[in-house]
């Protein structure tokens, strides 16, 4: 207990950084209140972007200034704001209190947490809207971020700072390819040779009972106690759900600063641009294609742009961003999804055929595309890929011919098995990420002719129980894939043997 | 008539801050009553804009601070007010800016500060 001495020396100091000057106050009236959005007149000296406070202490940031009035979009519930209340600004950009105590919390866009936790006090105050690091700054993407799904890694490899869009209909596992890349990120928390990835997860209008299931998939993989979730669900306002990848972003530079890399992944932008289109109508902002704002390009563009990989100099950190974007009937040249496609450094697209056909991953090679990763690929990978992804475009083109006629000559007919056999080495089921080693000896096994003489429909079990025996017998020759090197012809021998081993036990 | 333009003529109504009866009386005879009602609003709005009120603690205060006040508040119409709460000092409000020199909002600073 302190004693009244101490208490009235901890006065004293506080009264000590007291700075009694006049203080200037810049007011206005409420005159309208449309759906959360606020006209007020007054506030003549206020900025945009800035927080104001309601006189029943709500609070509310600066969208618009015209002439006599300015719009304001509540940042809460609060419907009880009507007519002559006063407001008055605070000097403040809306920004976010930010310390390593987030991680492993659910919170809103404004920090308030949504899981019992108590609010973050201490901390660094985080802008929301910041301007990304400029080009001096960064330096290419080098240092791959591993997904943990073989198809992802090997066709369409994602570095530390790019941006990839995962894009698709609805229903077709975009949100699962994201929870499992952060799942995967475990093993670089867990492992002395990697630099830890931390993850963000920022779901925008989803279903509060969408976002409990995601929260709890993170706590059973052991996800949670390096993730942050940003929630701003379908009942929330429309201004939480423009706020929350800012939020996000927020969060993300405040480690990036420290120099540790992040992974941060928007789920979903497309409603994100909905909540923007809503909130730009309600302030009579001329409507352009399909009633989205002109500004809707920059919306977009200014968040991706802040993922980012830094040079040395100023800390190595980065920022890896997954947007997600969910199409209408696989349409690709929709306004939003083409807008986000130029904005990123590639896109995954899922494909609605194949996910009924039991491909899962069910990812179109052919539409999908990595403008960056392949640089940030290891060796290991990249000795496996090329082959492979050859191998998939000639089965492709092949399968497409062999429809129109019975009798294929034998060359041919290998080529189809080939290929059909490392589709089915590329499906994995949900949550299973695999490490880069198991990842390779996979595709190894379709690439090299190994699992050419097995049924199609044994492929998969073979897979798995060669994992296993691996694991077991050769758990010497996994570590020494898991350095990410360029197998040598004495490693691939040592392969094929273990393979024949195997094959004599497997039934 | 437009917005713009009505706006322009409650702007013209005004001579040194303040109200000219016989330009307003003028300018309304050719309004109908929609464009009356926007009239009214500008017309209220640059009065208000025109206007300084002092709050005072004591009405004493008035003369001593009233020559102080014109001097930096030129052309603008100048009403003050007694309010006890201030304890002591003034508030001067300029349209949507205020300023406060008084003791209670010294003491409410000084208690946010120490509670935060």
């Amino acid at each position: 207990m302190k004693t009244s001495d101490e208490i009235l020396k901890i006065l004293e100091k506080k009264l000590e950084t007291f700075d009694n000057r006049v203080s200037v106050r810049n007011t206005g009236i409420v005159e309208k209140n449309t759906d959360g959005v606020i006209v007020a007149s007054g506030l003549s000296n206020a900025q945009m972007g800035e927080q104001v406070e309601f006189d029943n202490k709500s609070q509310g940031v600066i969208l618009n200034l015209d002439e006599d009035s300015v719009s304001i979009i509540l940042l809460d519930n609060s419907s009880d704001i009507k007519q002559g209340d006063g407001v008055q600004t605070t000097g403040k950009l809306l920004s976010i209190n930010v310390s390593e105590e987030l991680l492993s919390c659910v919170i809103n866009p404004l920090g308030t947490p949504l899981d019992g936790k108590n609010k973050l006090n201490k901390g660094k105050l985080m802008p929301l809207e910041k301007i990304a690091a400029g080009v001096i700054e960064r330096e290419p993407v080098n240092t791959p971020l591993k997904t943990g799904i073989k198809a992802i890694d090997a066709m369409i490899p994602i570095g530390r700072g790019q941006r990839e869009l995962i894009i698709g209909d609805r229903g077709t596992g975009k949100t699962a390819i994201a929870i499992d890349t952060i799942i995967n990120q475990r093993q670089t928390h867990l492992s002395k040779n990697e630099k830890p990835v931390y993850c963000i997860y920022v779901a925008i209008g989803q279903k509060q009972s969408t976002i409990a299931q995601v929260v709890e998939r993170l706590k059973e993989a052991g996800a949670l106690e390096y993730t942050i979730v940003i929630a701003a669900s379908a009942s929330d306002p429309a201004s939480l759900l423009y706020l929350a990848p800012y939020a996000g972003v927020s969060i993300a530079e405040y480690f990036m600063e420290k120099g540790k890399d992040v992974l941060i992944v928007y789920d979903d932008l497309t409603k994100h641009a909905w909540a923007y289109r809503q909130i730009s109508l309600i302030l009579r902002r001329p409507a352009g294609r399909e009633a989205y704002p002109g500004d809707i390009f920059y919306l977009h563009s200014r968040l991706l742009e802040r993922a980012v990989k830094l040079n040395k100099k100023n800390g190595g950190g980065s920022i890896t961003a997954l947007p997600i974007i969910e199409t209408q009937a696989n349409d690709l040249s929709a306004y939003i999804p083409t807008n986000v496609i130029s904005i990123t450094d590639g896109q995954i697209f899922f494909l609605t055929d194949l996910f009924y056909s039991g491909i899962r991953p069910a990812i179109d090679a052919g539409n999908s595309v990595s403008r960056v990763g392949g640089a940030a690929q290891t060796s290991l990978i990249k000795s496996v890929a090329g082959k492979m992804r050859l191998e998939l475009a000639q089965y492709n083109n092949l399968a497409a011919f062999s429809q129109f006629g019975s009798e294929l000559d034998e060359a041919t007919a290998n080529q189809l098995e080939r290929g059909r056999k490392t589709i089915e080495i590329l499906k994995q089921p949900q949550y299973k990420p695999l490490s880069e080693s198991l990842e390779f000896l996979s595709i190894w096994l379709a690439t090299s002719g190994q699992i050419d003489d097995l049924k199609l429909e044994d492929t998969q079990r073979f897979e798995t129980e060669y994992h296993d025996f691996m694991k077991r017998k050769y758990s010497k020759v996994i570590d020494e894939l898991s350095k990410g090197e360029k197998p040598n012809e004495d490693m691939l021998k040592k392969l094929e043997k273990t393979v024949i081993e195997f094959k004599k036990m497997f039934k | 008539m437009n917005t713009k333009l009505i706006k322009k003529l409650a702007g013209h109504c005004f001579k040194n801050g303040i109200m000219d009866e016989a330009k307003v009386q003028k300018t309304a005879k050719y309004l109908n009553k929609k464009q009356l009602k926007e009239f009214i609003k500008f017309l209220r709005l640059i009065d208000k804009k025109n206007t300084v009120t002092i709050f005072v603690s004591d009405k004493k205060m008035e003369e001593l601070i009233d020559k102080k006040i014109k001097d930096s508040f030129r052309n603008k119409k100048i009403i003050v007010k007694e309010d006890k709460d201030l304890i002591a000092g003034i508030r001067i409000e300029d349209y949507d800016n205020i300023y406060e020199y008084s003791l209670e909002s010294s003491i409410n600073n000084m208690i946010n500060h120490i509670n935060n």
